[in-house]
């Protein structure tokens, strides 16, 4: 190996990315902005859900049940309904996920002693909100009957107490259960995966489209040299990108590392082999940058943005398409840099992890180069 | 005007023939919607399924194994292990074993028995945020479940003829199985067609500013706003291709329901992919190398279409600043009015008069100044 040529390549295509204002904006800030943008974003949990109350009660029952729904931080009463007629075109125009009813027997039957129905009426097209305001509605509304039957039962049989059972409940690594805790290390992952993809699966086809990789062939440059060259920048670039996200995330939103950084920068390094490597793979398949790029966008991404585990839990899927995932290199990255970034998780836990996420780049890096090489000869 | 629609033609025949040429860019462009629907239609769910559980039982009574059972005989946590110390729930925890314990403390049946309110720990691994709220949320819903059964019961070994005070009846409109493939498919259309049309109208554009031929077209008497048009087509037509197989293929077979106004659906669709095209074209006046036009063109679409548009994550549980950005995502727009035309009845274009909207003042502006930059690089 001629370091003096392959270090002058490797300058060369360093300072041909770094030339262009916009390309260094896309590859050093991108992810920063990503970061900023999508780490907030990720929350499937119930807040502030809009609903309506249709109370055909007006009773003092009716409106202690109407206030436990305000009051809950689950929801926000936007409309207090009067007629069924209103129902409909509400949660038709999407402006309520849910209406309560209150039936117009609702104080008269707690008094004597029967059950009240109470009314939910669901927009389901949002089926996973509509589960959540479903169980909600129904838990308050229950806790409200139990605890004035709890008052009256007191009242006519002197009862001191109640037996019951109530969950005391303990969240580790991320008490109070932010999505940013979960999402940097995630964000971290993809963005460094899309542009290190992107890159390094046009760096070959381009010189093919342009028809410098003629002029490349006469150098004294082999494959594994010039595969070196146009991957080694995004080593240094990548490194740079990761600290401004772990910087900015602990400026912004106050998160950092619960393990060590000395795991975790090995852990990104290891893992651009498999994104690089898949990158250069595609590189070599294509004829123009076109192909490249479509390629890396419609083939490689969704598979791996929706297989990795990123934003549907692999547990959930069929067992044909967990056994899949083993091919995507993210799956591997993703459980080893959440464990290293939120629970400080040591070496040997996750060894099975290092071991995939290393075996996968080595051999997809050295199948990209294999096929570069005899491309050059 | 007949100058004009004569070049346009002849524009997009040869932009046709050209870009269709190359079978493996059509082989990607038409595997994209085909792989996602199924993938979406059979196997992804965000739902709370089988969360790992291991149980530490130190009661060892029936009022105790009946609360554990009533964990367990849900689809929401798989028991994975009995464990009989809080050490061994470290563990099993750290390994990724175990997403939960639930720990039921010796005495419970005899706090119980004694008409005192019993507790039971439930620790959580939190590391993912949205599982962890929502395994959460299932705990707190069983626990108290058990609680008003163990109240009731009490009640009536008084003999008071007791009857649970407050039920519920759940009514369900729009989707009453519940279908969260039903709820995603809007997303999913929005996801590919921004995908689709931004990515391969930037391509079209910057491939000919990368390689100059704009300066050999403006000497030919084809004026600019043809050029463009024409190489818009045949992508345009691909678009509304994937389009039509997505709604097709979601009838078909998942039972998508179409309830609202097809029409509605149709014009809402085409709006949009003039949307995505003006993005595009906007997004190809920044750079003339393909590779950074497209760069841009990715990040600005891919992860912005799963995460601030609703296609996953509702909106309004975003802080007010983000969910202020995500009015500058199309995609939102096109979400809500599908979801709105194909599972709502009685909806038509009426209903979605906001999006219609939006959509419409989003794709004058950006068609505007991407109208008037690409003037400016042509001429």
């Amino acid at each position: 190996m001629n370091l003096q040529v392959v270090g002058a390549f490797v300058r060369k295509e360093l300072s041909q990315i770094l030339r262009d204002p916009r390309m260094r904006g896309i590859t050093m800030f991108m992810p920063v902005v990503q970061l900023l943008l999508l780490v907030s974003a990720a929350r499937l949990d119930l807040q502030h859900a809009p609903v309506a109350i249709l109370d055909l009660d007006r009773t003092s029952e009716s409106r202690g049940l109407a206030q436990r729904v305000a009051a809950s931080p689950f929801f926000e009463v936007r409309h207090d309904l009067s007629s069924h007629s209103e129902v409909e075109p509400l949660l038709r125009e999407g402006r309520v996920v849910a209406v309560l009813e209150i039936p117009g027997d609702f104080a008269r039957e707690l008094a004597a002693g029967r059950t009240a129905e109470v009314g939910v009426i669901l927009d389901g097209s949002d089926a996973n909100t509509a589960g959540l305001v479903g169980n909600y509605l129904s838990g308050i509304a229950q806790d409200m009957g139990m605890s004035r039957l709890m008052v009256r039962q007191r009242k006519l049989l002197g009862e001191p107490a109640f037996p019951g059972v109530e969950l005391r409940s303990r969240v580790w690594f991320n008490p109070e259960l932010e999505s940013k805790w979960f999402m940097v290390p995630a964000v971290l992952a993809m963005t460094i995966f899309l542009t290190t993809i992107m890159a390094s699966s046009n760096a070959i086809a381009k010189e093919r489209e342009i028809g410098t990789l003629e002029q490349l062939v006469v150098t004294p440059l082999r494959g594994w040299e010039l595969a070196i060259g146009k991957v080694a920048p995004y080593f240094l670039t990548s490194t740079f990108v990761v600290t401004l996200v772990l910087v900015s995330a602990w400026l912004v939103f106050g998160v950092k590392p619960l393990g060590s950084l000395l795991q975790l920068y090995p852990a990104v390094w290891l893992f651009l082999f498999s994104s690089l490597g898949i990158g250069l793979l595609i590189s070599t398949f294509a004829r123009t940058q076109q192909q490249a790029m479509v390629v890396a966008s419609f083939f490689m991404m969704p598979l791996m943005i929706y297989l990795s585990g990123f934003t549907f839990p692999i547990r959930n899927m069929p067992t044909w398409l967990q056994n899949l995932t083993y091919l995507i290199p993210l799956r591997y990255f993703l459980v080893l840099i959440r464990g290293i970034y939120l629970k400080g998780t040591g070496f040997m836990d996750l060894w099975q992890q290092w071991a995939m996420v290393a075996g996968y780049g080595i051999g997809v890096m050295g199948l990209a180069i294999w096929r570069l090489d005899r491309q050059l000869r | 005007m007949r100058g004009f629609l004569r070049r346009t033609r002849a524009m997009a025949v040869k932009e046709f023939k050209q870009s269709f040429r190359d079978r493996l860019t059509l082989a990607a462009y038409l595997f994209l919607p085909v792989f996602l629907l199924l993938l979406f239609g059979y196997a992804l769910s965000f739902d709370v399924e089988h969360v790992k559980l291991a149980v530490w039982d130190a009661d060892h009574t029936r009022a105790s194994r009946d609360l554990a059972r009533s964990f367990t005989s849900t689809e929401a946590f798989d028991r994975v292990a009995d464990i009989r110390s809080l050490s061994q729930a470290d563990s099993l925890v750290m390994e990724g074993a175990a997403t939960a314990v639930l720990c039921i403390p010796e005495g419970y049946s005899r706090d119980l028995a004694a008409n005192r309110t019993a507790q039971v720990g439930f620790l959580l691994d939190g590391a993912d945020a949205n599982q962890g709220a929502q395994a959460l949320g299932y705990a707190q819903g069983l626990v108290r479940r058990s609680d008003l059964d163990i109240k009731i019961r009490q009640l009536d070994r008084q003999g008071r003829g007791f009857q649970a005070p407050v039920e519920t009846r759940l009514e369900v409109l729009y989707n009453p199985q519940l279908e969260t493939r039903l709820f995603m498919i809007p997303g999913l259309m929005a996801y590919i067609l921004t995908i689709t049309a931004v990515i391969s109208t930037v391509i079209a554009i910057v491939r000919e500013r990368e390689r100059g031929n704009f300066e050999q077209l403006q000497v030919s008497p084809v004026r600019p706003i043809e050029i463009i048009l024409g190489k818009l087509a045949p992508y345009l037509c691909l678009s509304a291709l994937v389009a039509a197989m997505i709604v097709v293929g979601s009838v078909a077979l998942f039972g998508m329901p179409l309830n609202g106004s097809v029409g509605a659906l149709v014009f809402v669709i085409l709006l949009f992919l003039v949307t995505a095209s003006a993005q595009g074209m906007f997004l190809s006046t920044l750079s003339d190398r393909q590779e950074t036009a497209f760069s841009f063109a990715a990040l600005l679409t891919m992860l912005p279409s799963v995460m601030l548009s609703g296609f996953i994550y509702p909106i309004r549980n975003m802080p007010a600043l983000l969910q202020a950005v995500t009015w500058l995502f199309p995609g939102r727009y096109l979400i809500s009015a599908l979801r709105a035309l194909m599972l709502r009845d009685g909806t038509d274009i009426l209903t979605i008069w906001r999006e219609v909207a939006a959509l419409s003042a989003y794709t004058a502006v950006v068609m505007f100044f991407a109208l008037k930059r690409l003037g400016r690089i042509l001429k």
